[in-house]
């Protein structure tokens, strides 16, 4: 049931002085939070996801609850192999890496097949909570990663950016009592959820996020945090994230401690532990608000079939674990997921059983907050530009929707992208 | 600079820290003498440098045990190199040509990779870019083994432009296929773990990049990208952000990056960035966790257990040979993040409890300790206290290690 373009849509013609995420202080990190509400923790890989149980509008909390998991997958994620259109030319244009249409899922009343190991996403479909977004890019979508990622993560195409559309948001909106772990970036730091000034917490390993002192002596801590003069400038910054470290690990460290750690012996953890932290801070109910975690891997220039196959899998279960997971606590009805990567990729192959960067991407909004399941945009094969999906959705069109789903854009999005709701709110 | 600052500057942020060895050595010298001996190891009698990497067995399906070992070499290399800039400069190139060791098989084509960073790193950068581009490593990350006539894959070509060379701005999507047609035909032999070039899958046709004509094959491209004159501009303000900081003074670069794009000879502007950071137009920058480990450990002398490196590296965000993209590792503003500021603090601690009886005794006194970790100016006044607050020994020399004042260079 794709739904046309509304011709509204935003995309042109078609075609603290020093405020900081993070407090400076101790204040909140005594509240009986570290260690011990952790529970009902759900690793990934065991039961199938449930999806909540749709609650009528209104009824997802109070906004200020509500945590944002945003998903991305760097490198550009192959659009076409994921969301797989059943007419046109989609096996003339790849006739090595094309999907078998006996391989692919069906979704009830999906015009595009669905990449098999997106499978523990289809409950999420069935119960009406997954929206998709094809062809969805920014004006002047670059086919450089970087170029594109900026354009992405800072929300402000053809403007060097500064700050992410997150950031902007979190600056935008600090509430009166700080809240620490307000913003998690999981995996690697990220542009995104970064302000003019503050950073979020990030964890790019969740096995080494606890403070070690020799001898497990408390006051060479404590001598860190005591190092902070005032300085401006880069040294200022330095002062202070010994202070800001000191209490996010006091706030985040009894909350990531169960998560079973993954990933190879010298490389970054893998996926599933970065979901089974999401869930586990969002379980922690310490009021984060926006979570990110960063995928790498979707750059597919050559064999790609296994390679996206083995990407894909790991978002899809992990997300389907974290929902699992946090509808056994009551927490999934406060949880939206985003999906994004910075540009889809060329239609035809290349010579290398892989596929080229091109334009066109997709993004997906999961959650039962979603109104409907339904693909918005879509990929036209017989209305290529230059080798290209189309752009037929602006990606503020959606990042609008997931802000609203936060209590509101308050001015983190340049211009007016609630056209296009797709949220029961 | 005085002359203190200027050996304290070159110390730490070129040399990534000084045993008292190497400090009694450098302040015989001076710093004239410092900087010639950084460019100029040979004319100095200085040993070559060793191949990290040999003797270290590729096994196919055990790539990991490979992959452990030949990280460890390497940054035993890097710490005990009698050439302290070309060990500087490897980092960079492996950085600027950012090829991630989990994606290359067999392994040994990323040893041979790091190596060919290591011989050139203060060459000619036309030389480095033509064998970077036929690399076997390189050829393998970025698909370049796979480019073939008929239907060519653009990765490297793409990347050629927008990283290696000119940068965004200065080429078109045209101007990405014909490079990666010309490039056409280089072969990867897994077995072998060589490179070989193959005609029949070259396609020799004449094409235009960045306004050239007639390029056909390796030599005509890189002539064409390294000609163009936004290319030498980049590679110095490259070579000028990693030496002086962010944010330098460009005008004072000016006319190091004009002799540059004359030759693409890396050692005179290299010496003329050094030159102006200790004429004071160095900016504050923070130290990376691989320089900063090595820093750590130069003052220590603890030794290098692969468990405690495997976390510092995976917390701080910076695994040596596993940058996380082909931009390379971030900029070092990332490396104030809460992750990498524990990963610093823990591989401190469990460094002091494991150091040398020179850094015990330099821990007795705090003024020391800043001698010690090449601070000319001493640590300010709010972190002297800190660290004076607390017992000499472990506690202190953590503290000092993970101060913000070493941690800003």
């Amino acid at each position: 049931m794709s739904k046309p373009i509304p011709n509204s849509l935003p995309l042109g013609n078609r075609a603290m002085d020093r405020r900081r995420f993070l407090g400076l202080t101790g204040g909140l990190a005594a509240a009986g939070i570290v260690g011990g509400t952790v529970g009902g923790l759900s690793l990934p890989g065991r039961a199938a996801a449930q999806p909540a149980t749709l609650q009528s509008g209104g009824q997802f909390g109070d906004p200020a609850q509500r945590t944002l998991v945003v998903v991305d997958m760097e490198g550009g994620n192959d659009a076409l192999n994921t969301f797989v259109p059943q007419a046109g030319r989609y096996h003339d244009l790849r006739p090595t890496i094309a999907l078998p249409d006996d391989d692919l899922l069906t979704f009830t009343g999906l015009e595009y097949g669905v990449h098999p190991s997106f499978a523990r996403l289809q409950p999420f479909w069935d119960a009406g909570q997954l929206s998709a977004f094809y062809g969805i890019g920014l004006p002047q979508q670059s086919r450089s990663h970087f170029v594109a990622q900026d354009a992405w993560r800072s929300a402000t195409p053809g403007v060097p950016a500064t700050s992410g559309w997150l950031g902007r948001w979190l600056e935008a909106t600090v509430p009166s009592a700080e809240i620490p772990l307000r913003a998690v970036s999981l995996g690697r730091n990220t542009l995104a959820a970064q302000g003019e000034t503050g950073r979020p917490v990030a964890v790019q390993s969740v096995e080494g996020y606890q403070l070690s002192p020799p001898g497990g002596n408390t006051a060479v801590v404590d001598a860190m945090t005591a190092m902070f003069d005032g300085a401006g400038g880069l040294l200022g910054e330095a002062q202070a994230a010994l202070p800001a470290t000191v209490e996010s690990v006091d706030q985040l460290q009894g909350i990531i401690a169960k998560v079973s750690v993954d990933g190879e012996d010298f490389g970054p953890d893998d996926s599933a532990t970065l979901f089974a932290a999401a869930q586990a801070i969002i379980q922690a109910d310490v009021g984060t608000q926006v979570i990110y975690i960063t995928v790498g891997g979707f750059d597919t220039h050559a064999v790609q079939t296994n390679i996206q196959a083995a990407l894909l899998e790991s978002v899809a279960d992990g997300l389907a674990a974290m929902f699992d997971g946090l509808a056994a606590t009551g927490h999934a009805d406060r949880t939206l997921a985003l999906t994004v990567s910075e540009f889809g990729r060329r239609a035809a192959e290349n010579g290398s059983f892989g596929t080229d960067h091109g334009n066109g991407g997709l993004a997906m909004l999961i959650g039962p907050a979603i109104a409907e399941s339904t693909v918005h945009g879509g990929a036209d094969l017989d209305d290529l530009v230059d080798g290209d999906l189309p752009l037929v959705l602006d990606t503020r069109s959606v990042y609008d929707n997931a802000l609203r789903w936060l209590g509101g854009t308050s001015g983190a999005l340049d211009g007016d992208w609630s056209s296009l709701d797709v949220l029961v709110l | 600079m005085n002359e203190a600052q200027a050996l304290g500057w070159l110390g730490r942020k070129i040399a990534w820290g000084l045993t008292p060895a190497m400090q009694e050595e450098w302040l015989a010298l001076g710093v004239d003498g410092v900087i010639d001996r950084l460019v100029e190891p040979d004319a100095h009698g200085i040993a070559a440098r060793i191949d990290p990497f040999v003797g270290i067995p590729v096994e196919r399906g055990n790539a990991g045990a490979s992959i452990r070992e030949g990280i460890v070499n390497w940054l035993g290399a890097l710490i005990d190199t009698p050439r302290p800039l070309e060990s500087f400069m490897e980092f960079f190139w492996s950085d600027y040509f950012a090829v991630s060791i989990r994606s290359v098989r067999p392994v040994n084509l990323m040893f041979d990779h790091m190596n060919l960073l290591g011989r050139h790193s203060l060459g000619n950068f036309r030389t480095l870019l033509h064998d970077i581009t036929i690399d076997g490593a390189m050829l393998d990350f970025l698909d370049g083994g796979s480019n073939r006539v008929g239907n060519p894959n653009e990765n490297y070509g793409r990347e050629l432009l927008e990283l290696y060379s000119v940068g965004v701005g200065h080429f078109t999507e045209a101007d990405v296929k014909a490079a990666a047609v010309a490039l056409t035909g280089w072969q990867l032999q897994r077995r072998r773990g060589t490179v070989r070039f193959v005609d029949r899958f070259h396609d020799d046709t004449a094409q235009t990049v960045l306004g050239v004509d007639d390029v056909h094959d390796v030599d005509t491209v890189i002539d064409a990208v390294v000609t163009h004159p936004a290319t030498a501009e980049r590679v110095v303000d490259k070579l000028a952000v990693a030496i002086l900081g962010p944010g330098y003074d460009t005008a004072r670069t000016a006319s190091l990056a004009a002799s540059f794009a004359d030759d693409l000879e890396l050692k005179p502007v290299v010496r003329g960035l050094l030159e102006l950071g200790v004429d004071g137009a160095a900016m504050p920058a923070i130290i990376e966790p691989l320089p900063w480990m090595i820093t750590a450990h130069r003052f220590t002398g603890a030794p290098l257990a692969q468990g405690p490196l495997r976390t510092y590296f995976r917390t701080s965000g910076q695994t040596p040979l596993f940058p996380p993209n082909v931009g390379g590792f971030p900029d070092p503003d990332a490396y104030l993040s809460s992750s990498a500021t524990i990963a610093r603090f823990n591989l401190a601690a469990a460094m002091s409890t494991r150091a040398r009886a020179e850094a015990r005794q330099a821990s007795r006194d705090v003024d020391d300790l800043a001698h010690a970790l090449n601070l000319s100016d001493g640590f300010r006044a709010a972190t002297r206290d800190a660290i004076g607050g607390l017992t000499p020994g472990p506690d202190r020399i953590t503290a000092a290690l993970a101060s913000p004042d070493v941690l800003v260079v």
